[in-house]
């Protein structure tokens, strides 16, 4: 059975001043991806790639082992995105908005719409320009959602939005994930969205991936840990990621091969704590 | 997929309605200056009308533009120079890109909001001097010469007219400034030369022609019109294929 709902092989794009990729990453079907990585890493790039929107070098991309490109619009029928992509229609209504855009889906759901509208208090009436950052997301959110598709790409949808909207979207999310049939891929910057939503992190550095994970093996083998004593062949240990030597701390991404590497050099750990997915994420985006 | 062209068509004149009127407005104002020219260039080449009428705004009205026509000239992306940073049109095919719509669909869209303009701008043109010249100029010539010279000129802002949406929608804000100007600096040049070479100006030879020839020539750039609007349509689609909307 084919539990890949989107496969990425190959994919780049040269542009003036930036290089996007080689990318290579496949979205399974039922998981929340969440795209991690510094401003200008190329999150959004990606998104633009994927969407055709901006025209990819070389690469390929299969939609449940199809090709892209055979049928782009019935692609992106299953597929919801929310990435600034409204504001092209500032002197429109968000009600105007919403008809030029369920327009176009063959599953929209007008009830869904309406009932997402009076959950995030969306007046309809208001030209899109004169919204505030935080409605503008959500607009885009609901707009992104309501044709029920199998696909959704979030492009820091909580940026700018209200705590307890960014509860509801949370909310909304797990909603949508809830059957197992439909994955979500986000680019945050929100430990928290990463902590409760994702199920796998793919971080981009200048245009790369340079970590792809499962969040249940960062719990599993990310730690710090207290040891009795510092040597050299712990300090330069592949699955060492940072030593503090004063405490004497190391921080490890695998930690059952660095407790047997301990275990073979006589040294003692005193302590171990899990590292939160926050600090975690330190460690997985390369400073510049 | 005409039937969803046309839609979005009319959903984006809609949104443009106010634009669409100071366009319609300022085409009248281009059509009220145009009467007085055109009846003092048809009294001086068939009567004996005197030579001081502008010739060169003439042909910068038939050449340049009613080609124009085909655009909404009198919207915002025409009238700020914030539209080579910002490029709306571009922004606006970047989110038609990322919903289900087919290129060709898309493409199309862009052709029938440039006829729907076009032929909407186009007969408030032709109105307003038709009117105009048969109260200034009756005799010089027939309604169905007037009427060739129309056709005429309507298949040649037909023919070029389709390059706005080419320039608008598939390429960027920049170019949107950057042609134009290229365009009415060859523009004068050709004209200097055109002049130079026939001591005429275009406008004139065009009357003269189809005072000759009647309606071949019209028919022949009616026919131009619709294989330059065609053909637009297939460049277009190909542009808006390959290109980057961000």
């Amino acid at each position: 059975m084919n539990t890949s709902l989107l496969s990425v092989e190959g994919l780049s794009k040269d542009f003036k001043y930036f290089t996007f990729g080689t990318v290579d990453f496949h979205v399974e079907i039922g998981t929340v991806v969440a795209l991690i990585g510094e401003n200008g890493s190329g999150k959004s790039t990606l998104f633009r790639l994927l969407l055709n929107i901006l025209h990819a070098d070389e690469g390929k991309i299969t939609f449940f082992g199809e090709d892209r490109q055979v049928d782009d619009a019935q692609f992106k029928q299953s597929v919801g995105y929310a990435g600034n992509l409204l504001d092209a229609f500032p002197y429109i209504s968000i009600k105007e908005l919403s008809h030029m855009i369920s327009y176009w889906y063959d599953n929209w759901n007008e009830d869904r719409y309406r009932y997402f509208c009076e959950r995030y208090a969306i007046d309809e009436r208001m030209k899109f320009g004169r919204c505030s950052t935080g409605i503008k997301k959500k607009v885009e959110f609901i707009l992104s959602i309501c044709h029920n598709p199998k696909l959704l790409i979030l492009d820091e949808p909580s940026s700018g939005v209200d705590i307890k909207s960014q509860r509801k979207m949370k909310e909304d999310i797990i909603e949508f994930m809830e059957d197992g049939t439909r994955s979500t891929i986000i680019a945050t910057h929100s430990v928290d969205e990463i902590t409760h939503l994702s199920d796998i992190l793919i971080v981009l550095h200048d245009g790369k991936i340079v970590n792809s994970m499962n969040k249940d093996d960062i719990y599993e083998n990310w730690a710090r840990v207290w040891v009795s004593d510092l040597k050299e062949s712990i300090i330069n240990h592949t699955n060492t990621v940072d030593v503090m030597y004063d405490s004497k701390q190391i921080i490890t991404n695998h930690l059952p091969n660095l407790e047997q590497m301990l275990t073979t050099e006589n040294i003692t750990i005193t302590h171990t704590q899990s590292l939160k997915i926050g600090e975690v994420i330190d460690y997985l985006i390369p400073q510049n | 997929m005409i039937q969803q062209a046309m839609w979005l068509a009319r959903k984006e004149i809609k949104q443009q309605f106010v634009p669409f009127l100071f366009t319609m407005a300022v085409t009248s104002f281009f059509a009220t200056a145009t009467t007085l020219q055109l009846s003092m260039a048809v009294e001086y080449i068939f009567g004996e009308g005197s030579t001081d009428y502008k010739s060169l705004f003439l042909d910068l009205i038939f050449l340049l533009i009613t080609p124009s026509f085909a655009a909404i000239f009198m919207s915002s992306p025409y009238l700020t120079f914030r539209t080579i940073k910002e490029d709306p049109f571009s922004k606006r095919m970047a989110l038609f890109r990322a919903l289900p719509i087919s290129i060709k669909t898309l493409a199309l869209s862009r052709i029938i909001i440039m006829l729907i303009t076009f032929l909407s701008l186009s007969i408030i043109f032709y109105l307003i001097i038709s009117i105009g010249l048969t109260q200034l100029s009756p005799t010089y010539l027939t309604p169905m010469e007037w009427m060739s010279f129309m056709v005429f000129w309507f298949g040649y802002a037909l023919a070029i007219g389709g390059y706005n949406s080419f320039i608008e929608y598939g390429t960027n804000g920049r170019v949107l400034y950057i042609v134009p100007t290229i365009i009415l600096l060859s523009f004068f040049l050709f004209w200097y030369f055109f002049r130079r070479i026939t001591d005429r100006s275009v406008v004139e030879l065009s009357l003269l022609m189809i005072k000759e020839y009647q309606w071949i020539p019209a028919i022949t750039f009616l026919l131009i019109g619709i294989a330059g609007c065609t053909f637009w349509y297939y460049l277009l689609s190909n542009r808006l294929r390959r290109r980057d909307y961000l």
